[in-house]
């Protein structure tokens, strides 16, 4: 099983602090160190430039402290408040809380919760976080073409099928940039000829997004070279995500709209 | 201009030119209580940093005979005191105990933490504690299971 990207890993460390910050109001600041000082989380009231420059202290703290076999924690006690380093997992846990705290009893509940959030983390898969069947691309299935007097009821039934049957199962990514449109969807050529065959050959220029929970959005298309885009992934702008309510590694149907 | 009101605005001038000449008399004579009064205070916070760096020094060489204790570090702006019982260990433990209380410093600022008591850190051989006292700054040195908050009374005192 692959490790999640540090990126989930942060967000929901974040999570975690922010929530840890909400039962525990007396944290004035709290942030995630790994052990070589680099930031891995803070959370959402803790200044970034705060966190830099704590960062870069305890770098040059790390070496020199080789001296007693290095650093498991660090306290400082001031007239004001108190600062806590400690090790948590493979990190260091920081907080921040004013003089009178019970800085021991302060650290009960992200001793508790940070290593329970590392140790899920640790059991998901990384991306897709869905499980993905593993048809690559759904081939919509031809329609027979005899039987004419019918025509027109197996139309009717076909059509539905055909909706059911043409959609194409993809891999959202998302995508961001000053000259994004956020109407426009991009997918591979591959995918395109499938969503074109589905339309009977007609070029797609629409496209309808559904998300295994039911939200739905249409999209213009752009088509991108296989080099540049994998065959299974559809890159949906950020806003596009937001309103879809999916993230990065989930699952979509794609449908091609005939105009 | 006649020549006449020429020269008393001349005349003028010198006198006005004497003006600031007798302020900075002025100026001087008030200047020396003032300095008085502030070497008297640089003294006496001289010589009561010198007292607590004794008291603290004879504290220390008290913690030195405790199971556990390494060592310490004392120094202010005229002297420095090192009592290791590892020698080889001098620079790095000296390294440790100026940049924990650097450290300490910056971090009491970023995060306004006021007048800083003191800073432990735990390793995985050994911990330390620092402290300032006047303008004494002392590191002791202990092994892990050391009670350092009793090191630190003990220093106090």
């Amino acid at each position: 099983m692959r490790e999640l990207t540090d990126e989930t890993r942060s967000f929901a460390l974040e999570t975690t602090l922010n929530e840890i910050r909400n039962a525990c109001p007396n944290i004035q600041a709290s942030f995630l160190l790994d052990k070589e000082a680099n930031i891995i989380a803070r959370d959402s009231e803790t200044s970034e430039a705060d966190v830099e420059q704590i960062s870069e202290l305890l770098d040059a703290m790390l070496e020199k402290a080789d001296a007693i076999g290095g650093l498991n924690a660090l306290v400082i006690e001031g007239s004001k408040g108190n600062v806590h380093l400690s090790s948590i997992e493979d990190m260091y846990l920081t907080l921040v809380a004013p003089k009178k705290t019970d800085m021991e009893n302060l650290q009960t509940i992200p001793r508790v919760l940070i290593p329970t959030v590392i140790k899920i983390l640790d059991t998901l898969p990384t991306s897709p976080k869905r499980p993905i069947p593993k048809i690559p691309v759904t081939e919509p299935e031809k329609m027979e073409e005899d039987e004419p007097e019918e025509e027109d009821e197996i139309d009717e039934e076909t059509s539905d099928v055909e909706n059911e049957l043409s959609s194409t199962q993809l891999i959202v990514e998302s995508y961001s940039g000053l000259w994004v449109r956020g109407d426009t969807v991009q997918i591979s050529k591959q995918v395109a000829e499938t969503l074109q065959d589905a339309l009977h050959g007609k070029e797609v220029d629409l496209v309808e997004v559904e998300t295994f929970n039911g939200r739905s959005s249409q999209f213009k298309v752009k088509t991108l070279d296989d080099s540049k885009i994998e065959g299974r992934i559809i890159r949906i702008p950020e806003k596009g995500c937001h309103t879809l309510k999916v993230e990065k590694g989930e699952l979509v149907r794609v449908k091609p709209i005939a105009e | 201009m006649t020549p006449k009101t020429r020269k008393k605005r001349d005349k003028m001038s010198v006198e006005m030119d004497e003006i600031p000449k007798i302020t900075l008399e002025l100026g001087s004579r008030e200047a020396e209580p003032t300095d008085i009064k502030a070497e008297k205070e640089t003294m006496e916070t001289e010589e009561k940093a010198v007292k607590a760096g004794e008291r603290i020094r004879k504290n220390a060489d008290g913690i030195m005979q405790n199971k556990g204790v390494i060592g310490y570090i004392l120094r202010n702006s005229v002297t420095a005191n090192i009592d290791l019982k590892d020698p080889t260990k001098i620079i790095d433990y000296a390294v440790l105990s100026s940049s924990t209380l650097e450290a300490g410093d910056q971090i009491s600022e970023i995060f306004n933490l006021g007048n800083i008591k003191h800073i432990l850190i735990e390793g995985e051989d050994a911990k330390l504690i620092s402290f300032a006292i006047e303008d004494n700054k002392v590191t002791a040195f202990m092994k892990k299971d050391v009670d350092h908050k009793r090191v630190y009374r003990d220093l106090q005192r």
